[in-house]
């Protein structure tokens, strides 16, 4: 058989047998290794490599390495959670603000289809029509309170009076 | 076969982690937590690094639970991620070369201890050194003949698992092996014997 450390074939067959693996071509290079200086030296080289690699041990595992995953894996959920959550919060503000403007302007509109609403309302509240305002819509409020008491005043006098 | 029965566990095991049994994901972290870092601790040789590292390898299995499918075995999987991060520390290590923490252990791995008048310190310190020389050997070699050297001496992985980590043939595992031990036996031949 060709030498592998010369021609550079089947090293990686040597390399198994150096290192003791077993393998198919293992007693034919048994033959060739015990003739071949070359081998020799390569399989002694290799088999001392392996036992000074084996010095290099590692460190042992911290022992909060789990809790510190499991720490990572469920901050990293909630992060997804807390973001998806906040998106759905702001969509929610919008509708409820909207759905109670509408109630007011609702209210509002009832209020001036209201019989005891005199024909002739107060400059405030003409303006309030066109300009829509909470502050105004509550002054408004106010004055038709106001106005629907008049009615009473003018029922409780008597006849006579007039 | 006991080998390959532990191995389609693993699969099993990732499959119930996609199906959501959190034990499952437990056993596996517990059985290659160990492996994991002592490669990653080997590549980088930093065990703050690397136990870091290993963080984000596990992490990203378990991101990835929903899509699991066992086309390969799970630890060549695992060793890929593992390797991918690792290659990518070195890469950017080497940007920022001579940064050293303060804060981090002893520097590149070394047991910090205390001289006494021990009889054996001698021993103790010619061991020390000689295995500083051998992580130096390591480090000098290319990132993916260190990787190979490391899957194959460290974890025993066949040349076609290694191939498949390094996303290579397994005839240029076979090279990348001989060059890499080549490289070592001549850096390491002065350890006379």
């Amino acid at each position: 058989m060709k030498c592998p450390v010369e021609s550079k074939e089947n090293v990686d067959l040597l390399l198994d047998f150096c290192l003791g693996k077993p393998g198919a071509a293992a007693a034919k290079l048994a033959r060739h290794v015990e003739v071949c200086p070359a081998c020799q030296e390569f399989c002694a080289s290799c088999s001392a490599l392996w036992s000074d690699l084996d010095l290099l041990e590692a460190p042992p595992v911290s022992p909060d390495f789990n809790r510190r995953l499991y720490e990572r894996i469920e901050a990293e959920e909630s992060g997804v959670w807390r973001k998806f959550l906040s998106l759905f919060r702001l969509r929610w503000m919008r509708p409820a603000t909207a759905v109670a403007a509408a109630g007011m302007l609702v209210v509002f509109g009832v209020l001036l289809q209201s019989p005891f609403v005199p024909e002739n309302l107060p400059r405030p509240l003409m303006e309030a029509k066109s300009d829509i305002d909470i502050e105004q819509i509550e002054e408004t409020l106010e004055d038709l309170e106001m106005l629907r008491t008049l009615p009473v005043v003018i029922s409780t006098e008597s006849p006579a009076s007039l | 076969m006991p080998v390959a029965a532990t191995l389609e566990r693993d699969a099993e095991l990732m499959l119930r982690v996609r199906d959501g049994c959190q034990e499952s994901f437990g056993l596996l972290l517990d059985k290659h937590r160990g492996p994991v870092i002592h490669f990653l601790y080997r590549m980088v040789q930093n065990q703050a690094v690397a136990e870091e590292l290993a963080q984000e390898v596990f992490l990203r299995v378990y991101r990835s639970r929903s899509t699991y499918e066992p086309t390969a075995k799970f630890t060549t999987w695992l060793f890929r991620i593992a390797t991918h991060l690792a290659l990518n520390w070195i890469r950017d290590g080497k940007r920022e070369k001579g940064q050293e923490s303060l804060d981090e252990g002893p520097a590149e791995g070394l047991v910090r201890q205390v001289p006494d008048t021990a009889p054996n310190v001698e021993h103790v310190l010619l061991t020390e050194v000689k295995r500083e020389e051998i992580r130096r050997a390591i480090r000098a070699l290319p990132e993916k003949q260190r990787a190979a050297v490391l899957m194959h001496k460290y974890h025993e992985m066949e040349y076609a698992q290694i191939a498949k980590v390094l996303g290579c043939s397994e005839s240029a595992v076979k090279s990348l092996l001989f060059r890499a031990y080549e490289s070592l036996r001549s850096r390491l031949a002065h350890f006379a014997r």
